[in-house]
């Protein structure tokens, strides 16, 4: 009796989890109001005076922190959702992931510049360049893990076991910087280059939309998702800024 | 009798001698504790706080041999440690003003003008001038 009242729940949550019928997409663009800023020119120097960084290449750099494209999107921003309890119950999935997300280092950068992940999920730490990075990560300031990686050496993998807000920094090219944002479900985005995100198969509820950008600062929206979705805009105003 | 009259004057001479080179020994004694406070350096330690708009601060001191360059500006701002890169003992804090890695603000220490310094394991020598300076770096 156990074992199939066992097997019958664990059929209707892999039903559930592969065809919710009732799931909708959450879509919407995270905007920045106002004239649109000009991209920050990152000024490049070595940490120790007279370092080459010929490997780092000799195009402009421009800073990831803050890029808004012509019609105000504002990209890189995290979005995710925050479940409002119905009839007593929280609807949110904790899910042990065992996914692989790589960050790359190309040419002095660390690619993604944001990324968004789930508890468990290992982040690889690659090197492509031809120079060799030391790879710290913080949370709040406080430095979690700090590493030499020589050129086109060995990945680094360090794994998130709990939610938050994680800085990676190269320690030799100080304006290599990386957010890595460990979110406890998978209704989470990353904005595109246009500020547009898309949360797909989210269950039929109300929410809250969290956003979260490295300069902007946080932003929330009470959302009601269908069977159809729901479409929202994001706004912030400028000057508005944290961290 | 008279022996015996000398006999006491000369114990009386005896202790008398004892206490003082007793005494003296002590005035030596605490003479030589005096001279080791003289043994102390002077430095100079100048603290910038940059960005966080804090006023700058420079002070001559006298510290004790084997200090620091973080004893040194401990004398005169509270400080935290932390790990700002790779140890425990760093200086992560001056009079509250936080390394921030987010906004890529840092403490950096000079040691008479050079940043090849320990600043929690280079022992300072007399003249020194030692130099913390809190700087944001571009990104």
């Amino acid at each position: 009796m156990d074992l199939f009242r066992t097997v019958a729940v664990v059929g209707c949550l892999a039903f559930s989890w592969a065809a919710p019928a009732w799931a909708g997409e959450v879509r919407g663009v995270v905007r920045l109001d106002g004239p649109v800023p000009a991209p920050k020119v990152v000024t490049v120097e070595p940490k120790k005076a007279g370092d080459s960084l010929d490997a780092c290449g000799d195009h402009a750099r421009v800073s990831q922190r803050l890029v808004v494209d012509p019609s105000g999107g504002v990209q890189y921003g995290v979005v995710w959702l925050q479940a409002v309890p119905q009839d007593g119950q929280v609807v949110e999935e904790i899910a042990a992931s065992n996914d692989v997300a790589v960050l790359d280092q190309q040419r002095c950068e660390f690619v993604p510049h944001v990324m968004v992940m789930q508890p468990g999920t290992s982040l690889v730490i690659r090197n492509s360049d031809p120079v060799r990075h030391n790879v710290r990560i913080f949370q709040d300031g406080m430095m979690l893990m700090h590493r030499w990686q020589q050129a086109k050496s060995d990945e680094i993998e360090w794994r998130f076991e709990q939610g938050g807000r994680y800085l990676v920094r190269c320690g030799i090219h100080p304006w290599m910087h990386a957010w890595v944002v460990v979110v406890d479900h998978r209704y989470s985005a990353v904005t595109n280059a246009d500020g547009s995100f898309s949360i797909p198969e989210v269950p039929d509820g109300q929410y809250v939309l969290q956003v979260w950008h490295e300069t902007l600062g946080e932003r929330e929206e009470a959302i009601r998702v269908g069977v159809d979705g729901e479409d929202v805009t994001v706004r912030f105003a400028q000057g508005g800024g944290s961290e | 009798m008279r022996s015996v009259y000398q006999w006491v004057k000369r114990l009386w001479y005896g202790i008398g001698l004892s206490v003082a080179l007793v005494t003296l020994g002590g005035c030596v004694t605490t003479g030589r504790d005096m001279r080791s406070e003289d043994r102390t350096i002077p430095v100079t330690v100048r603290v910038d706080f940059g960005p966080a708009g804090k006023p700058a601060q420079e002070a001559q001191l006298q510290v004790n041999p084997g200090s620091t360059p973080k004893d040194v500006v401990s004398l005169i701002y509270p400080v935290q440690s932390g790990a700002a890169c790779c140890d425990s003992r760093e200086v992560a804090a001056i009079d509250g003003v936080r390394v921030d890695p987010a906004q890529n603000r840092w403490w950096k220490c000079r040691l008479n003008g050079s940043t090849k310094v320990g600043p929690f394991r280079t022992v300072l020598k007399s003249g020194d001038r030692v130099e913390w300076t809190y700087f944001e770096q571009s990104q």
